[in-house]
């Protein structure tokens, strides 16, 4: 399952993250890796991007990006 | 001996809140990413031999962007004697990360964790010890907002910088891969302090479902926009109308009583004309401006500036902009000087340029001053015509975003916008407070010496002609003849008098000049504009053109070299005069041949009916392998481009 297939208020683990380095290490300093839980929180007027939330904090991912983000739904 | 401390902490978590608290200076601070883009000394005011450095914030060591590869290389080049690494207490995890990489840099380290006040709100306990002996760093509880254990916090970071170097905490965690660094994270974290939603993030929360709603978020957006357009218009035009009323009055007694003295009559004219007349038209327009800066400083305060980025992302993506270049923009309202600044966040060098070129669309404060003097003349004051305005200003950088895309420099676009959104915060009354008094001193240097010596060399310009002083007769005057050899340039503009030139030249140093150079020579407003529409299109002008010297200098130190800056130039002064002569023609078509507006409206719309039909063939059929859709390109085939 895919970040972006999550409906609001679902939670996910992530399993694998399927980007271009530089954005891994984005992704990594903000602070998603694999085994990080997150979930969507909700979609904007346009579907992209989307806020999730992770740890303590919350995001504004663009779908090109979540599309490629793997997680377990929990 | 002094002391160099530098702060260092991700994006947002006070910072610049704990530097104002040490060094009792009033640096911008806002509630989003990269406020801070450069780093600022200031000296810590019990204590003037140590020097506080206030770093932009970062994520991480090894980051991209201009502001944080600045910090980077200001902790390893200049090697401060101490680092203060300040933490959001309510957001542990994401900050330890970076304090992690900071330990390995072996630089004598002291940890604030700030917002003590927010942990002890939502009583949650945190174990400084803990986190102490683990990172073998001294741990303290800092509040920067309520200037607790602040001085503490120096005392033990001097003591630190003071003591000879013990080996800080080297594992080999801080070198390994992000998995086995939040591992270790999520381990100490569960033993420092225990997670819970705080209070102001379920409001947040509560908040947002109004404000980031998909289908109201929109509307909201734009109320809010124009509520702070109607706001500054209307009270500020009402104070303002009193400052001018003074200033007049002034004006009268001046001349009256220098007339009295005897005194010779050039310099009556240039007392009660060029200077004190000159100060009050620039005066009249401070309210405005004033409010208007007072509310976006509060909606960048608040949090709410970044939720814009989030709702407006994938629209003006569009036009090969998005998420990052919209804060600029956004801060461009008030004043586009602070807009080029805030470019430093975005990393991509092609997006970057692009925000600089398009940011000086968006009306600053003086542009909308400009406005307001020309809604009350042409338009009985009407706050619409300075909103609509601010959304021309969104349209042009559409649409000229849409045609720069199209140029190699600029296409590359930032496709991975990540950004964090901020917990929404009530805006401190202090911090306004000292956003208008910086505004304030900022523009009585501004009208003090730019739009003070642009008045008084117009005003010589105007009083003295080939056949020396001539008083009131302006057609003698130098003035005029340099106006009416360079009125055929804005003929087009349906502008024909010679003062809207020379208006818009003494607008080049600073917009507010525009204004008062038509009240210093204009006799009669409606001879210079044809009609309205020709003066909405020379508004339209001035909303496109660059606003000021201090901001072309900020842009060519942006975009660092002279050819980019030179053709940045060409580019805005080439769209401000297209988008003008656009409005003017439509204008002359409402008034005169209104049926021809309809054809016009139907031809365009053909035109690019045909355009987007042609561009969508080109992009599904491809000429090589006719398998992808990659038009005279082909994607499968690289070598084989047509």
């Amino acid at each position: 399952m895919l970040l972006y297939n999550l409906k609001v208020g679902q939670c996910g683990k992530i399993s694998a993250i399927n980007v271009k380095e530089k954005t891994l290490k984005r992704l990594n300093d903000l602070g998603l890796c694999v085994g990080t839980q997150v979930s969507v929180v909700r979609f904007s007027p346009f579907f992209d991007p989307i806020e999730i939330k992770a740890r303590d904090f919350y995001l504004a991912i663009r779908k090109s990006v979540a599309k490629k983000i793997v997680v377990e739904q929990i | 001996m002094s002391y160099n401390i530098a702060l260092v902490g991700n994006p947002n978590c006070g910072k610049t809140t704990l530097f104002n608290s040490l060094t009792g200076t009033h640096q911008k601070v806002g509630n989003w990413t990269g406020v801070t883009t450069e780093r600022k000394i200031g000296e810590y005011k019990k204590d003037k031999s140590v020097k506080i450095i206030d770093l932009p914030g970062l994520y991480s060591l090894s980051a991209s962007a201009v502001d944080e590869r600045e910090a980077f290389n200001f902790l390893t080049k200049n090697k401060p004697d101490a680092i203060i690494n300040v933490i959001d207490g309510t957001n542990l995890e994401r900050n330890l990360y970076l304090t992690l990489e900071l330990c390995s840099l072996g630089l004598p380290l002291v940890i604030a964790v700030n917002m003590c006040d927010e942990l002890e709100k939502n009583s949650l306990k945190f174990n400084g010890e803990k986190l102490s002996q683990t990172f073998g760093v001294p741990v303290i509880l800092v509040s920067a907002l309520k200037n607790k254990n602040i001085d503490k916090l120096i005392k033990m970071a001097l003591n630190n910088a003071k003591k000879p170097q013990i080996e800080g905490y080297k594992s080999h965690i801080s070198k390994g891969i992000a998995e086995e660094k939040y591992k270790f994270i999520e381990n100490l974290s569960s033993k420092v302090i225990v997670r819970k939603q705080t209070r102001a993030e379920h409001i947040t929360q509560k908040v947002d479902t109004i404000l980031l709603n998909r289908f109201a978020g929109i509307p909201i957006f734009f109320a809010v926009m124009f509520t702070v357009y109607f706001l500054s218009m209307k009270i500020g035009g009402f104070l303002g109308g009193y400052l001018t009323l003074g200033f007049d009055n002034l004006s009268e007694i001046c001349a009256i009583k220098l007339n009295a003295l005897g005194v010779s009559e050039w310099i009556v004219s240039l007392i009660s004309d060029a200077i004190i007349g000159s100060l009050g038209g620039v005066t009249s327009f401070l309210p405005q401006i004033l409010i208007l800066f007072a509310l976006m400083a509060i909606i960048e305060e608040s949090g709410y500036a970044a939720r814009i980025a989030f709702l407006m992302d994938r629209f003006f993506r569009i036009f090969g902009l998005g998420g990052k270049s919209l804060l600029p923009m956004i801060v461009s309202c008030g004043c586009t000087v602070t807009g080029i600044m805030t470019t430093r966040t975005i990393e991509r060098a092609s997006e970057r340029r692009m925000t600089i070129f398009l940011s000086p669309f968006m009306p600053c404060g003086a542009k909308t001053a400009v406005f307001a003097w020309f809604a009350s003349v042409f338009f009985d004051g009407s706050a619409f015509v300075a909103a609509s305005m601010y959304f021309l200003g969104i349209i042009c950088v559409g649409v000229f975003g849409a045609i720069l895309k199209n140029f190699k420099p600029f296409r590359e676009n930032d496709g991975d916008f990540i950004m964090e959104i901020p917990t929404l915060r009530i805006p401190s009354i202090k911090d306004v407070f000292f956003v208008l008094v910086e505004k304030v001193k900022e523009f009585i240097t501004k009208a003090g010496l730019i739009v003070f010596c642009v008045s008084v060399f117009l005003w010589l310009l105007k009083s003295v002609g080939t056949s020396g002083y001539v008083a009131g007769d302006i057609e003698k005057s130098f003035l005029f003849d340099i106006g009416s050899l360079l009125k055929y340039i804005f003929y087009p503009l349906g502008v024909s008098g010679w003062e809207a030139s020379v208006a818009l030249i003494a607008g080049s140093f600073a917009k507010e000049a525009i204004v008062e150079t038509l009240n210093l020579i204009a006799t009669d407003v409606n001879t210079i504009f044809a009609n309205t529409y020709s003066a909405y299109a020379f508004m339209a002008f001035v909303l496109l053109s660059p606003p000021c010297v201090a901001s072309l200098a900020a842009a060519k130190q942006e975009l660092g070299g002279l050819r980019w800056f030179v053709f940045m130039i060409v580019f805005q002064i080439l769209s401000a005069y297209s988008v003008a002569i656009i409005i003017n023609a439509i204008g002359n078509i409402i008034t005169y041949h209104k049926g021809l507006l309809l054809s016009l409206i139907l031809a365009i719309i053909i035109t690019l009916a045909i355009v987007f039909a042609i561009k969508k063939i080109k992009n599904t059929k491809c000429c090589v392998c006719k398998g992808c859709k990659g038009g005279r390109k082909c994607q499968k085939v690289e070598r084989f481009t047509i």
